[in-house]
């Protein structure tokens, strides 16, 4: 051995290089410009990354779609408002996608929606006696909602096909869902039998509705007979209303302010207590969407003046009251605007309980003070 | 003893089975990337002192490996105890000298490489200025407090790494205790949507998880699509609980109270800030006629730098790279916005950090320069004994 004086500090130089490689990542602090938020920037072509999207499109969803996926679809990972997606391909590279989304409340209105996807496909926009024509009725579940078949006249696809899309609005508890075919033409129209299928097949619960979002659950453990009529104080941010007798207290459930169950050998009707802030989408929409509840085509403005009734409650604040017999179920839903807030009371039952708990219904909606 | 261990350490025999290890490791390595992906397989078979190899799909018989730094290192004692012990310095040897030194630099500038190289990304549309780049995989869980002035926020960041089940996070600089519910490598956030959510509670009691589900996804692995992490966190305010917050790369910046400041949550790729800021002036991208094969990407950027008081455009193009202040940029990738965002242009830089880059360069140049040397040496002394 000749020379093995340098061969410790070789060791040391070596061990202390590795040593500094193997660093824990710490917690940082600094301070940054702040930036004014802006979307992100999308994904660049050419292998890029995308937010929100990965491998295995559909692997490891805990919950089961309810509806059937036609034939074709395939599922695709959702991110974003969106609740799930489908692509449809041609084998000539055509493509199509489908898409579930749900948004709070009206989402804007059906028209700003209508114009929105028909800007997309190069349309100019509709007015509102336009939209009316342009509604088709179609089923979602057991539940008639309109159907818009939106054809573009330009090819903005690749500056080589024309678009078209296919979208039905569903109005659901506090939200809205939005189900969208769009896409080449011809796909779109080839498809368009399969999404109608789909739509059919979407299992809405048979409340999955009205301004609640579940439907009306017949397992829930039962609760004591409350005492009727008996004259409830308001609750933290409930107004006081006086229950018919009868009326069971339905438990809490989400969205719902209070909600009450009517037994019955038919089947135990629903009544529900929601607020939403503002107009949440305005009277005519919500009406509307109960009546798709039933299976009615939708009201037109006049429509609801002429057939909806004044209601006034105990604190003075007056409301609209309607009927809305159904072939199965019949809805009686009272709308009052208060303190920045829109009120639905709505019962859901057979035609039958309905018609028997009517007077009972609007003593319920006169006795409300908020 | 000690004699005994230089002994091992300066073998020959050592050299020829670390370099068979060398080749192994190599071999697994690359066959690992088909399920492990290129970044993980870095990890597992190169980053690491030891490794294993199994089958793909398969639990039995696995192969134990070592690591990258284990071959690389005991290689640099080899030769440099080889060296110190058995090279006896003269001109005759002056070219193996040479090509030690070289090996030497190679796998020392390896090591610096692993160490000091960072790699990021600089995203922008046409007209946007950027003086930050961010990680392509490495996410932080970033809080953003007001730093007492209107134009810069404080922010703490926290790396992925930490934002594990149970931990609990503090800093000096954050008035809550952040509590990690749950943390995913991967999901997806999306809206909770009436009918098929009505059994599952949303993400979260506060900020935007209060209306979202999050989808944990399978961790991917492929080079073309990235993990998105997401987690739940709990923030507590002196063991008062603030509620939960749900976090993840596909949601906005949340807001937030506690300590009487303004805060916001954000679950983002790790940023790198420059002392310089580059505006995505134009886009080019050309494709050979009657193809969509790209024939030309091309950035033009305005770099401005107030310190060095210096504002001038210049072209990032494919194989034309931006060298700057330390920094190389190399064009990536480009797209284009939907009409609807306004259609603009989009460049990826893929900004590289360095600065053992010459390492390798210099290390091949003085090998190959010590072989020369070595050769024509004995080639002299070859036409020398010829002539004689």
């Amino acid at each position: 051995m000749r020379c093995p004086s340098p061969f410790v500090p070789s060791l040391l130089v070596v061990l202390s290089l590795v040593g500094l490689g193997c660093r824990k990542e710490e917690v940082r602090a600094y301070q940054a410009p702040r930036e004014v938020e802006a979307p992100a920037v999308p994904p660049p072509s050419g292998g890029g990354a995308v937010l929100g999207a990965s491998g295995n499109p559909g692997e490891g969803r805990a919950t089961t779609a309810p509806w059937t996926v036609p034939e074709g679809w395939t599922e695709q990972p959702s991110s974003g408002m969106r609740v799930a997606s489908y692509g449809v391909k041609a084998p000539d590279g055509r493509s199509a996608d489908v898409s579930v989304v749900a948004l709070q409340g009206g989402a804007g209105g059906e028209l700003s929606n209508v114009n929105r996807w028909r800007n997309q496909i190069g349309l100019d926009a509709l007015t509102e006696n336009q939209l009316e024509a342009a509604r088709t009725p179609v089923k979602v579940g057991g539940r008639v909602v309109p159907l818009f078949d939106l054809e573009g006249d330009k090819p903005t696809i690749e500056g080589k096909y024309r678009a078209r899309t296919l979208a039905a609005i569903l109005p659901a508890g506090e939200m809205t869902v939005f189900f969208k075919i769009t896409g080449e033409e011809a796909l779109v129209a080839a498809e368009k039998p399969k999404f109608i299928s789909w739509l059919q097949s979407v299992e809405t619960g048979d409340g999955g509705d009205s301004a609640e979002p579940e439907a009306p659950s017949t397992s829930r453990p039962a609760s004591p007979p409350t005492p009727a009529p008996m004259a409830e104080a308001p609750a933290a941010g409930r107004p006081g209303w006086t229950v018919p007798a009868g009326w069971k207290d339905g438990g809490t459930r989400p969205m719902r302010l209070a909600s009450f169950e009517i037994p019955d050998a038919s089947g135990p009707g629903d009544v529900s207590v929601t607020a939403l802030s503002g107009e949440a989408g305005g009277l005519l929409a919500n009406v509307n969407r109960w009546r798709g509840q039933v299976g009615l085509p939708p009201w037109t403005e006049e429509a609801l003046k002429k057939e909806s009734v004044a209601v006034q409650s105990a604190g003075g604040d007056a409301g609209v009251l309607v009927d809305l017999p159904g072939a199965e179920k019949r809805i009686l839903g009272a709308i009052f605007s208060h303190g920045g807030q829109s009120w639905f009371f709505k019962m859901t039952a057979s035609a039958a309980l309905a018609g028997r708990e009517k007077g009972a219904f609007e003593g319920f909606v006169r006795s409300v003070r908020f | 003893m000690l004699k005994n261990v230089f002994r091992f350490l300066s073998s020959l025999k050592l050299t020829v089975v670390l370099l068979a290890l060398g080749i192994a490791v190599v071999f697994f390595g690359t066959l690992g990337q088909t399920s492990d992906g290129l970044y993980v397989a870095q990890q597992r078979y190169f980053r690491s002192w030891f490794a294993y190899w199994t089958p793909h799909n398969a639990s039995f018989p696995w192969i134990p490996l070592p690591g990258g730094y284990l071959v690389g290192t005991l290689l640099l004692l080899n030769l440099m105890v080889a060296h110190f012990t058995r090279f006896k310095w003269s001109w005759a040897k002056s070219g193996i000298f040479l090509t030690h030194i070289g090996i030497i630099l190679l796998l020392v500038g390896q090591l610096l490489t692993d160490m000091l190289a960072r790699e990021s990304i600089m995203n922008f549309r046409e007209g946007e200025t950027r003086n930050y780049s961010e990680s392509s995989l490495d996410y932080e869980l970033t809080f953003l407090g007001d730093a007492g002035s209107n134009s810069l926020d404080q922010v703490v960041a926290v790396p992925a790494s930490r934002v594990t089940p149970g931990a609990e996070i503090q800093h000096p600089l954050l008035p809550f205790t952040v509590r990690v519910r749950e943390s995913y490598e991967n999901a997806d956030v999306r809206a909770r949507g009436p009918m098929i959510d009505s059994n599952r509670p949303p993400a979260s009691t506060q900020g935007a998880g209060a209306r979202a589900i999050l989808e944990p996804r399978p961790a991917n692995r492929t080079m073309d699509e990235r993990n998105v992490p997401a987690a739940v966190v709990e923030l507590l305010e002196g063991g008062r609980s603030l509620g939960t917050w749900a976090a993840s790369g596909g949601l906005r910046s949340q807001e937030f109270e506690s300590g009487g400041k303004s805060w916001r949550l954000e679950y983002r790729p790790g940023r790198e800030y420059k002392p310089f800021a580059l505006t995505l002036m134009k886009t080019t991208h050309e494709v050979y006629p009657g193809t969509d094969t790209p024939k030309n990407f091309q950035s033009r950027v305005r770099i401005q730098n107030l310190d060095a008081r210096e504002d001038r455009e210049v072209d990032i193009y494919m194989n034309n790279p931006l060298r700057y202040s330390g920094y190389t940029f190399f064009q990536y990738q480009m797209g284009r916005e939907q009409l609807a965002q306004g259609g603009r242009g989009t460049s990826a830089l893929q900004v590289v950090q360095n600065p053992s880059w010459l390492a390798p360069y210099l290390g091949c140049g003085i090998v190959g320069l010590g072989l020369l040397v070595q050769f024509g040496i004995h080639l002299g002394k070859f036409i020398s004994r010829r002539a004689a």
